[in-house]
């Protein structure tokens, strides 16, 4: 539960988002189990789970145009969870909500998660020259950010 | 090469990407440049940083009788759909409890990998799940043979088990073994109802996934 929570804060910078789409995850995941194939573990499918219903719910309030979260909120949020907490790793946490949505959904997989470009490109139906560049943009606009 | 040359190469350089050529000149440049070596050590500091961020955060409010009610409501729905809900005895609170406890063991255990030991009756027990190939006969066979190795691979080791492990263990094989024959019961009074088939087959998989957890659990001690 806290590994899919801390992917979907991560994921979309907001605590109320992350809450629903915890829970959409773990719900899909039991309407899906009889799909569960037994080669992968199944803390990696739940994860791969989560990460597509981020995407998908991204997706969707894009269609509606709904706004989906300030910087701002997204910094108060990031702050509220990570205390208390080595002060370096909450200037990073509040950064990477600061980010452009694309760039901190690449850095989130990448960087912190560990896929690679070819999955990321896959899950986010783009390629993967612009999963990479997505990924400079993220770790440059960071640095700038924990510099200042 | 310039200092804005030299940083539009730094992500591939960090990465391995940038060909021995491009580096040497990089390098050379990075030698030569104190600020160029800055931007570069802070960026690999980020990268760092990123890799050793906390994998869990927990939410402050407790997420899980959310998710079981809309199970449950999720179930309703589709057994109203499908044969009316007072039409036979379902055992969707068990099944429901069986399937959230299954998720909370396999959700919070997440660098214990399974499926990777070699018993060969789990292997044939999966592939025939997965190819949907077996009635459920022939997969209740599977599972009593799988789940008589994997107890008899637990074996000895059990008593390593620290004891809240096996009280865990134990409450969420009761839950799910009184899923089974809640499951059992209802198929009874309507056998050839194959929603029920397919619930109760999950349920055996549930039950053979919770032992093959613990029996890794237990060479991991």
């Amino acid at each position: 539960m806290d590994r899919v929570f801390a992917l979907c804060l991560r994921l979309t910078a907001s605590e109320e988002r992350a809450q629903q789409l915890t829970q959409d995850t773990f719900v899909l995941a039991w309407e899906k189990l009889s799909s569960f194939r037994g080669e992968a573990a199944f803390a990696t499918w739940l994860h791969r789970l989560a990460v597509n219903t981020v995407l998908q719910d991204e997706r969707a309030r894009r269609r509606r145009r709904e706004r989906i979260v300030s910087a701002e909120d997204a910094s108060l949020i990031v702050e509220a969870y990570v205390v208390p907490t080595p002060e370096d790793r909450i200037d990073l946490e509040r950064a990477i909500a600061q980010l452009p949505r694309r760039a901190r959904t690449v850095f989130v997989l990448h960087d912190v998660e560990g896929y690679r470009h070819e999955e990321i490109a896959e899950i986010m139906k783009t390629s993967i020259g612009t999963s990479k560049a997505q990924l400079h943009r993220a770790r440059n606009l960071l640095r700038k950010m924990l510099a200042r | 090469m310039n200092c804005t040359d030299a940083q539009n190469l730094f992500n591939r350089y960090m990465d391995g990407e940038l060909g021995s050529k491009k580096s040497t000149i990089l390098e050379e440049h990075l030698e030569a440049c104190p600020a160029c070596r800055e931007s570069l050590g802070q960026l690999r500091t980020l990268v760092e940083q990123a890799e050793r961020m906390p994998m869990t955060i927990s939410p402050r409010r407790d997420l899980w009788p959310g998710i079981r009610n809309r199970i449950e409501e999720g179930m309703a729905i589709s057994t109203t759909k499908e044969v009316g809900i007072g039409q036979i005895g379902w055992p969707v609170r068990s099944l429901i409890a069986a399937a959230a406890a299954i998720l909370i063991i396999t959700a919070s255990v997440v660098t214990v990998r399974l499926f990777s030991d070699g018993f060969d009756s789990l292997e044939r027990f999966y592939a025939g799940w997965n190819q949907g190939l077996v009635t459920l006969a022939a997969m209740e066979k599977q599972y009593l043979g799988v789940t008589k190795d994997l107890i008899y691979s637990m074996g000895e080791c059990e008593d390593n088990l620290p004891e809240s492990a096996r009280e865990i263990i134990e409450h969420h094989l009761e839950i799910i073994e009184s899923a089974i024959e809640d499951s059992r019961i209802a198929l009874i009074e309507n056998p050839s109802d194959t929603k029920l088939q397919s619930m109760l087959s999950t349920t055996y998989r549930q039950k053979v996934e919770l032992l093959h957890w613990t029996a890794q659990l237990l060479t991991q001690l």
